[in-house]
């Protein structure tokens, strides 16, 4: 007896057909997706997600005895109606069809419903999104490059040997100079065989020669030779990444109550989970403010507690330093987005405003802003007011409102939908 | 192992110097449910003599392979096959399977055995020696001689009564 313990082996062997299927129900589960998306909140996303489906589409055809023909015997084990030697009549008439039978297997459901793995999630919850008006301004040096098939090539390291090209040149080769096979050898000798049964000896001779032709001609061609050897070959090609940076300001003055607060950081977290995601080179930019800004860390923007009054200006003034400090604008594509419940200082608003306008618009590539509101009546703030003549003027300007945590996932595929830039005055 | 002579057999076996672990508890298998390799090894010779001996079994060799509960679902996907081409209905078996499993409303299965010489049978780490041992008895002795021994098998895998 042998025990062999199989753990080690790799994991998940069905990966490659659970990527089939998932491929396959790729449109059912967008729908089912956007259908329930509004009910969740972010901390879903940490957790698998269950997908429930249609199985019409999910049917596979089996092949199986028609019902209503033939003849059937079966062992049945009987009841009060039946006795043993009764004749059961086959059900319905002809011409019913299999119009609503069940799924083939015996248990009929409606939907099919399985569970997605976090990643498989937000693949999906991230699909058609993108940083709009990302120009490739500069490519960056730091680029790994990736490695390429490239066709075959007569020489290579031994794992990578093509047995199919090699043995296509062998087989043509084998072909062209005509060498004998195997099979046309044994009939030959078969022949030899019978001529000596018969007695032939003319026969006998030519046979003798012509096997001793072929033998030769085989040891002439060899089955495989060098000349027949290809091997994949591969190629390093540098991948060009652009480079960006998303700045992140956040109004964490006294007006954001904690649940505000909360709602702008989903936000962000969101929008941080998609850059990190799907622009490995992407880089962050955190900045809070009350009425002094400051350039944090990540982990104080998501978990910082200060609080204070409110002076919009001086993020975007921290903003422009930092751009100003560390980002030429001809090596990088500039990104903002911007939280804030509404309230700045009356007398700030048209620094506030002029700043964008003049300075932070024509360098950015795209600024969002977010409102985070409790109450239902969007527009009467003073910064959704004063920013509604930008969104007319600017292109690269967007603005949303989000009133609850439902409302984060459609604004945020509203502001990030495959450069469709929409411009959303209320939702 | 009803009458308890497989005990005793694998016990004057034990004196005579193969690794006796729990001299104290010399009458037992084992006990607990906690198992791991010397134990299989242990109550496979066990069994092996009950199914040989005793009741005259007739088998292919055994091979048994330790598996995981995510390779018993995979097994699962494939029908039980230990090779299979890539389609998307093997995945979406398993979508089906591992959801059900996660969510506990259906455990796998105990045993999964392979007909072919060796004959393999699958045991799963998160089973208990009990049911690692009712898996050897049940798979490695009974399928594996049903395997060995039935006619309708012959036509397509080598299966053949050993003369006796």
């Amino acid at each position: 007896m042998h025990v062999v313990d199989r753990r080690q082996n790799p994991k998940s062997k069905s990966l490659g057909n659970r990527q089939r299927f998932l491929r396959r129900v790729k449109s059912h589960m967008r729908k089912a997706f956007t259908d329930s998306i509004r009910n969740r909140k972010i901390a879903d996303l940490e957790g698998g997600q269950e997908v429930s489906i249609s199985s019409k589409d999910l049917h596979e055809p089996t092949f199986h005895h028609d019902s209503n023909v033939g003849h059937r015997d079966y062992v049945l084990p009987g009841n009060h109606d039946y006795r043993p030697g009764d004749v059961i009549e086959k059900p319905g008439g002809g011409g019913r069809g299999s119009g609503a039978s069940g799924s083939a297997d015996g248990d009929g459901e409606d939907s099919f419903v399985f569970a997605l793995t976090s990643d498989e999630f937000l693949d999906l919850f991230f699909e058609d999104l993108e940083l709009p008006n990302l120009a490739k301004k500069k490519l960056k040096s730091m680029a790994s490059p990736t490695w390429v098939r490239a066709g075959y090539s007569v020489d290579g390291s031994p794992q990578r040997l093509n047995k199919r090209e090699t043995m296509r040149r062998s087989l043509a080769r084998r072909i062209a100079l005509k060498r004998p096979t195997i099979k046309e050898v044994q009939a030959l000798q078969d022949e030899l065989q019978e001529a000596i049964d018969g007695g032939d000896a003319e026969a006998i001779d030519r046979a003798r020669k012509r096997i001793a032709e072929q033998q030769a001609r085989m040891r002439a061609v060899p089955y495989l030779e060098t000349v027949d050897l290809r091997y994949s070959r591969v190629e390093r090609v540098p991948k060009p990444t652009t480079q960006a940076v998303m700045f992140c300001l956040m109004d964490t003055s006294a007006s954001m109550t904690e649940q505000l607060k909360d709602l702008a950081k989903r936000f962000y977290m969101l929008l941080h989970l998609f850059l990190k995601r799907h622009y490995k080179s992407v880089e962050l930019v955190f900045i809070r403010h009350t009425y002094t800004a400051q350039e944090v860390d990540e982990e104080t923007f998501f978990h910082g507690r200060e609080t204070g009054g409110t002076v919009v200006s001086s993020a975007l003034e921290e903003m422009l330093r930092v751009v100003k400090q560390r980002y030429p604008l001809d090596d990088w594509n500039i990104y903002a987005a911007q939280a804030s419940d509404g309230h700045n200082f009356d007398h700030d608003m048209g620094l506030t405003l002029r700043l964008l306008q003049q300075q932070i618009l024509p360098i950015c590539q795209y600024y969002a802003y977010i409102e985070v509101n409790d109450d239902q009546w969007p527009g009467d703030s003073v910064l959704w007011d004063g920013y509604l003549n930008l969104l007319s003027q600017h292109a690269n300007f967007a603005m949303a409102e989000v009133n609850q945590a439902a409302d984060i996932f459609p604004v945020f595929h509203d502001l990030f939908d495959g450069g469709q830039k929409k411009k959303l005055t209320t939702n | 192992m009803k009458d308890g002579q497989g005990f005793r057999r694998w016990n004057e076996i034990d004196d005579n110097g193969i690794d006796d672990m729990t001299s104290q508890s010399s009458k037992l298998l084992y006990s607990g449910s906690q198992w791991d390799f010397d134990l299989l090894h242990r109550v496979y010779g066990a069994v092996e003599e009950i199914a040989l001996n005793e009741l005259g079994l007739d088998v292919y060799r055994n091979q048994i392979e330790v598996i995981t509960s995510e390779q018993m679902l995979d097994a699962y996907a494939a029908i039980g096959m230990p090779l299979l081409y890539r389609h998307w209905s093997f995945g979406k078996r398993f979508a089906r399977e591992e959801l059900l499993y996660r969510k506990g409303a259906q455990s796998l299965a105990y045993e999964l055995v392979i007909n072919s010489d060796p004959c393999v049978s699958y045991v799963m780490e998160e089973n208990t020696m009990t049911m690692q041992t009712l898996v050897i008895a049940h798979a490695a002795f009974g399928h594996n001689h049903f395997f060995k021994n039935n006619h309708l098998f012959r036509q397509w895998t080598s299966a053949r009564p050993s003369s006796r």
